[in-house]
């Protein structure tokens, strides 16, 4: 029997190893543009995004924010805005970690989303804050993963309301409203 | 300090994507330069960009 390993190549191997040596962000970023590339096979896309997926808890920053309209440009909030348009955040990163593993395997994809606590407990800001939340790629993520788990008839017993529910319970932000009523 | 970092990287990578696209010796003047720089996030860039993948 042939190992799966050995087609792999070794260029894309070097590649994730360097990606491990990087701040978690960055090297999630690369490694998920690895498992995007064609010449990768299911099982190496599906390991690679399961190690992601793990790194996550090491992203410096929670979750995205952005600037409050009509902030001057050339500012630090602007900028900070700026950085956090790259979705290098750890629940930005998830998202895209959970919409490509739904591509592989629905099932460990909805394993993932789980494992995302439905409360993300921001914390209340204040007038203030010159940032706020920006949450728009997370609460995507729950609809589209049940529409692709659940069938007509587990949807008929309420079986995704049962897993959507969580989110709506756990609005605590005016910020994750709108998103979450998409 | 991080956030400033991003937007330098990001400026570069930008750059080196415009550069590739010319296919003149400047970008591999660059990306090679790139390979060898102090900085293992541009390191592990440029090294992308080599495998075509970015």
């Amino acid at each position: 029997m042939k190992n799966p390993a050995a087609k792999r190549s070794v260029d894309l191997q070097n590649l994730i190893n360097d990606a491990r040596s990087l701040p978690a962000e960055f090297a999630i970023d690369i490694v998920l543009r690895v498992a995007a590339a064609n010449n990768v096979d299911k099982k190496w896309k599906q390991e690679i995004l399961a190690e992601a997926f793990i790194l996550t808890s090491a992203v410096q920053n929670e979750v995205r924010l952005k600037g409050k309209p009509r902030i001057p440009v050339d500012t630090r909030v602007n900028y900070r805005s700026y950085a956090f348009d790259l979705k290098l955040d750890a629940l930005s990163l998830r998202s895209k970690i959970i919409s490509q593993m739904l591509l592989l395997d629905k099932d460990h994809a909805l394993r993932m989303l789980n494992q995302i606590p439905p409360n993300l407990r921001l914390t209340a800001l204040s007038c203030s804050d010159q940032m706020v939340y920006n949450g728009d790629e997370f609460y995507k993520m729950p609809g589209s993963v049940t529409n692709a788990v659940y069938t007509e008839r587990k949807v008929q017993q309420g079986e995704r309301v049962q897993c959507l529910l969580p989110y709506i319970e756990g609005l605590t932000s005016p910020a994750q409203s709108f998103p979450c009523s998409g | 300090m991080i956030a400033t970092l991003r937007l330098t990287e990001k400026e570069l990578l930008e750059l080196l994507r415009l550069l590739q696209g010319k296919k003149g010796d400047e970008s591999s003047t660059l990306l090679d330069s790139l390979m060898y720089s102090k900085n293992p996030v541009l390191q592990v860039h440029a090294k992308l960009i080599k495998t075509n993948l970015n």
